[in-house]
């Protein structure tokens, strides 16, 4: 490499400033060189051999021991949804004594304590 | 990162691990500039071999050095995009004419392979450090020789001049 110094002073040697670029890559070659013999820490590669076929089976039959008991509990703790309906009045009111039908109440329980659901049913309908 | 191995094909592999493994390490150390994320790569690239470990015939050192330059330039794009680093600023004051130790002077030239782009970087680590030959580093960079010797020539300078500029 020559620069412009060098080139205008060819056959005097080279600048001051290629002389100290030229001594630093040659130092710089030789610790390259040294970076080459160092050694960097171990590489942890795990290898885990072939799973035997009978760890998987023994593997299901602990998860089975533990998923079936819990399943269980949990069918039977859930709430059930299915509407109760609350027994009709046994004694006809004074409606009902008078000739008059009085529509029949059915009171509907939902899973939600604060719901209740009252359904009013026309006796004379169906008749 | 467990892999399920038969014990023939593991014992192959524990073999190539053993053999390559300084030689993957120290080349994804040196593109890199950290232990741990050359220590993830040099997982990633034995990961690869592993996969690929019917299709590598022979010996597997010129296959390792371009998966592990391309496993460590995937790695160095995707830090650069998380945090961006850069060798630390210059001294204030430098002294040009001191005389660096040896120690010194592999430190700042490690620090400086920082400011090289991804090519000069892996020419002049596989050439200057791992020691190959143009023709290999051009055939594992898949380039021509002579687009490698202008890649060293300019990671050589800017390495000197770093170094220089950083006394």
């Amino acid at each position: 490499m020559r620069c412009p110094v060098c080139k205008a002073i060819e056959g005097q040697g080279e600048c001051a400033e290629c002389c100290a670029l030229a001594e630093e890559l040659r130092a710089n070659a030789e610790a390259l060189g040294a970076l080459r013999h160092e050694e960097v820490a171990p590489l942890v590669v795990r290898i885990s051999r072939r799973t035997p076929v009978y760890s998987w089976v023994a593997a299901a039959a602990v998860l089975a021991a533990v998923a079936v008991p819990l399943l269980r509990h949990t069918l039977r703790t859930t709430p059930r949804a299915a509407p109760q309906v609350a027994a009709a009045p046994k004694h006809p009111g004074p409606a009902a004594r008078s000739g008059k039908s009085e529509p029949i109440k059915i009171k509907m329980l939902t899973p939600d304590p604060d719901v209740v659901i009252y359904w009013l049913i026309d006796s004379r309908e169906g008749e | 990162m467990p892999i399920g191995l038969s014990d023939r094909r593991g014992q192959e592999f524990d073999g190539l691990v053993a053999a390559h493994q300084q030689m993957v390490l120290r080349t994804a150390y040196r593109l890199l500039g950290r232990l741990e994320d050359a220590q993830d790569a040099a997982q990633e690239v034995f990961l690869r071999l592993f996969r690929n470990q019917a299709n590598v015939n022979g010996d597997p050192k010129a296959w390792l050095y371009r998966v592990t330059v391309n496993v460590c330039n995937d790695h160095y794009r995707r830090r650069k995009g998380a945090v961006e680093l850069g060798p630390q600023r210059a001294d204030p004051a430098p002294d040009p004419e001191r005389v660096l130790t040896l120690k010194e002077r592999k430190r700042m030239i490690v620090e400086g392979l920082e400011i090289l782009t991804e090519r000069e970087r892996a020419s002049v680590v596989l050439r200057d450090i791992e020691g190959l030959s143009t023709a290999q580093v051009a055939a594992i960079l898949d380039v021509e020789e002579v687009t490698v010797r202008t890649q060293i020539h300019s990671a050589r300078v800017k390495l000197a001049r770093y170094v220089r500029s950083r006394r």
